[in-house]
């Protein structure tokens, strides 16, 4: 017990106490700049970003640790950030006082921590956390009275809609335009006018219509707020002909606390500015490399003065070099993650496209649908977004083919005549979760298995699980098979999907029930360029595996091990659980002893989870995966690779994909 | 890049051409051969790259150079020569092809020389992407 005792506070000294720490002192500063603009008045929805994604790091870091207090404490406070993220206004002077003390509560266990003692308990804190996380927000009321067409306001997203209703509270003017622009070239002239319209004044949605006559082009409605006049905003259609109504007129001044349009007349120039500028991709790539090299390089600095301090641990200026090299490091993440935010857009780009296809595909399908697209404010990196596109649209179209059912089908299920397809997308900290529900008949598993078997997949002599039914319909070779067109449930060009889904490091599971419905949800980092990952060691090799690929981290309970055949299972509280060596997995050389591992990293498909046996966790961190050259690429279970500062390579991991290629394997043994 | 000639064996081999005129010549299994300049971007100390579990026999690993990912090919086990190498000496070859990196390990780096009508003195002038290409 003394022994394990001290290797447990090693490790909290050495991966949870100077990260911790960082992020203390980047929180600090913050915390003081939320707390001087919300005394101003001032909004700053970049900031209350940043600090929720700091208590987030702050969670995961403690979660790793196996903190439970401090962890607790650290999602209740998460909580309460979210809300007032999503609510777009600033915290009142309650709310920040609450947000200190929490800080203070995580501080103080922090630092008991490092004194040997256990963190405090905070029930009362977390209480009044969790009770300010559920509060109402105290603008809202019920919608100010508009006219708008009730068609227009009830297809704006939650966000929009909160948007129209700060402007016209603030006594921003707003303004509706009505055009029409060709089916052919739509997309780009629709792009160019909003650019030229937020040089001059906020967009707070823009609504397409299809129940007009198509014939004459599409028909979309822009809601616009904060022009000085409808001269500027005819300034900007540029031509284009479109009807200009006035919504709202512009009081000179607008009331503090709500987030007014960013007008010319606004005073707020250099965000103004900021929001219009157009920058090449391809710059912002060039500088968010440029950082991540530097990050690699004060990697290699701090370790080399943490070498130093530990050789002249008297010398005062060594201690002050090391000092100030740490100091570095929450600045270069800050830059870091500042030239990650330039590159996100809000999904509502693809959300937009995406609910046109929609209409269009139910149309020919002869369904019946009501869509409704939630969340298309979440943010998420351009490359990605443009990588997503095509397996949301895959996934949409499945479920009008496939998924919902004709009218007639559906009456006499005793459903609503219309089908429901709802797509969401919800943070989750430095991840986005994306769900496609609808309500159509599910998926029949005895098709599937009918389907299986004819591809080879599957021996037609079994009967199918669920799970198993939720796996194979993802596998390669189920969506070619010839009976395709046969399959009334889903199942068409799946593993497409998936295979896109991993290349941007992120999961896809599927849930449903036969009759009642479908729901894929997809989990994906915000960005590639930095993902956070856990490192662990195995086979001497140090290994990188992106967090968003990782159900759950393990510490293994030998007494819960037993054998079963040549496999080992692991009796997990949420049932038995298959375990391998990543070592097998990679068939890396240089074996270690059979059951050395006392850690593992579990990850899989629904209902095909496996625990991954390493021999060590060496932390978490946020790293830059590079692509590996073409002879490699394909390789199953490799998603890249990434350099941690010491000028060595880091094999970063697609976990599915290696448990995906073994299995592969077995079957065909 | 199938331009072997057949009495030589060796992959990547090139024939002789008026155009081809810089090239940097380098060693293995104490033999000569030499690479267009013009796809050489650097000539490093060797240092141990990670392996890569599952890659080609003539894959040595990859290694971190420039903010990208190298994949070092094995010089020796490319032209199918027998294993071997004196870490003191041996090098790696940075060559660019269509945007792709990859360095080829070899014994030594002799010298810079310019090929007039290609083959000279026994010195086999090698084409760069066959090593960024399957081992067959």
């Amino acid at each position: 017990m003394p022994e394990g005792g001290r290797t447990d506070r090693e490790r909290l000294e050495r991966d949870f106490l100077p990260e911790a720490e960082a992020i203390f002192e980047a929180l600090a500063e913050h915390l003081r700049e939320l707390e001087a603009r919300s005394a101003a008045h001032e909004v700053k929805p970049a900031l209350l970003n940043t600090i929720f994604r700091e208590i987030h790091s702050l969670k995961g870091l403690a979660a790793l640790q196996g903190l439970q207090p401090i962890t607790d404490l650290a999602h209740d406070l998460e909580e309460l950030l979210q809300r007032l993220r999503l609510e777009g206004t600033g915290p009142a002077a309650p709310e920040i006082d609450l947000i200190h003390e929490a800080y203070d509560a995580l501080i103080r266990s922090t630092r008991r921590l490092s004194e040997a003692g256990e963190p405090e308990a905070a029930d009362d804190l977390r209480r009044r956390l969790r009770s300010a996380a559920r509060e109402e927000d105290p603008g809202a009321g019920p919608p100010v009275p508009l006219p708008l067409d009730p068609r227009v306001r009830g297809s704006l997203s939650e966000y929009e809609e909160r948007r129209l209703d700060l402007a016209a509270r603030g006594g921003c003017s707003l303004f509706l335009l009505r055009l029409r622009l060709d089916p052919e070239d739509f997309d780009a002239r629709l792009r160019a006018l909003v650019r030229a319209l937020e040089e001059r004044a906020e967009v707070i949605a823009t609504v397409p219509r299809f129940d007009d006559d198509t014939t004459s082009g599409m028909l979309f409605h822009i809601i616009v707020s904060g022009a000085r006049d409808r001269a500027s905003i005819e300034a900007a259609t540029g031509g284009v002909a479109a009807e200009i109504d006035l919504l709202q007129e512009g009081r000179p001044s607008a009331p503090d606390g709500s987030r007014p349009g960013q007008g010319e007349d606004q005073g707020e120039e250099i965000r103004g500015v900021s929001e219009t500028l157009r920058v090449p991709v391809g710059r912002l790539d060039e500088l968010l490399a440029q950082v991540g090299d530097l990050s690699i390089a004060l990697l290699a600095l701090e370790r080399a003065a943490r070498r130093m301090g530990e050789s002249h641990p008297a010398d005062r200026d060594v201690r002050e070099l090391v000092r100030q090299v740490r100091a570095l490091q929450p600045r270069l993440l800050g830059l870091q993650r500042g030239a990650i935010e330039v590159r996100l857009v809000p999904l509502q780009q693809v959300f937009g496209r995406v609910g046109r296809m929609v209409a269009r595909a139910a149309q020919a399908a002869g369904k019946e649908v009501d869509f409704h697209a939630l969340g298309g404010e979440t943010e998420l990196d351009k490359a990605m977004m443009d990588e997503l596109a095509s397996p949301l649209v895959h996934l949409l179209r499945n479920a009008l083919d496939h998924g919902i059912e004709s009218p007639d089908e559906r009456l006499r299920c005793g459903k609503q005549r219309r089908g429901r397809l709802v797509l969401t997308a919800v943070p989750r900290g430095r991840s986005v979760m994306i769900e496609i529900i609808d309500d159509g008949r599910g998926i029949d598993i005895e098709k599937v298995r009918a389907v299986a078997a004819a591809a080879g997949l599957y021996d037609a002599q079994h009967s199918i699980t669920p799970d198993e039914a939720r796996e194979l319909i993802f596998a390669e070779g189920f969506s070619t098979s010839g009976q395709v067109s046969q399959l009334s449930g889903r199942g068409v060009g799946l593993a497409i999907v998936r295979r896109a889904i991993r290349r941007l490091k992120g999961s896809i599971e599927v849930r449903f029930i036969a009759g009642q419905g479908t729901t894929f949800t997809i989990t994906t980092p915000i960005t590639m360029a930095l993902v956070p990952a856990l490192i662990v060691k195995a086979a001497g090799q140090r290994f990188a595996i992106p967090i968003t690929t990782i159900q759950e981290n393990l510490r293994i309970d030998r007494a819960r091990l037993r054998r079963e055949g040549d496999r080992t299972i692991y009796e997990h509280s949420r049932g038995p659980l298959p375990l391998v060596r990543l070592q097998s997995l990679m068939r890396c050389a240089g074996e270690t002893g059979e059951g050395e591992e006392r850690f593992a990293v579990v990850a899989g498909s629904a209902g095909h989870s496996v625990g991954i046996l390493v021999d060590g966790f060496l932390g978490q961190q946020e790293v830059v995966i590079k692509p590996v050259g073409r002879r490699l690429r394909d390789l199953p279970g490799l998603a890249g690779a990434t350099d941690l500062g010491d000028a060595t390579a880091v094999l970063v991991l697609d976990p599915e994909g290696l448990i995906a290629g073994r299995s592969g394997e077995r079957s065909a043994v | 890049m199938s331009v072997l000639p057949s009495d030589v064996g060796v992959p990547g081999s090139l024939p002789p051409g008026p155009d081809l005129a810089r090239v940097l010549i380098f060693v293995l299994e104490g033999r000569e051969y030499a690479l267009p300049l013009e796809a050489i971007v650097e000539v490093v100390g060797y240092r141990k790259p990670t392996t890569v579990p599952g890659a080609g026999s003539d894959i040595l690993g990859i290694l971190p150079w420039r903010g990208r990912m190298v994949t070092i090919v094995d010089g020796r086990a490319r032209l199918g020569l027998p294993a071997g190498r004196d870490e003191a000496r041996a090098r790696l070859i940075m060559l660019r092809d269509e945007g792709e990196w990859m360095a080829l390990l070899v014994d030594g780096v002799s010298r810079v020389e310019a090929l007039a009508g290609g083959e000279r003195d026994g010195v086999l002038l090698l084409e760069p992407a066959v090593f960024l290409q399957e081992k067959r």
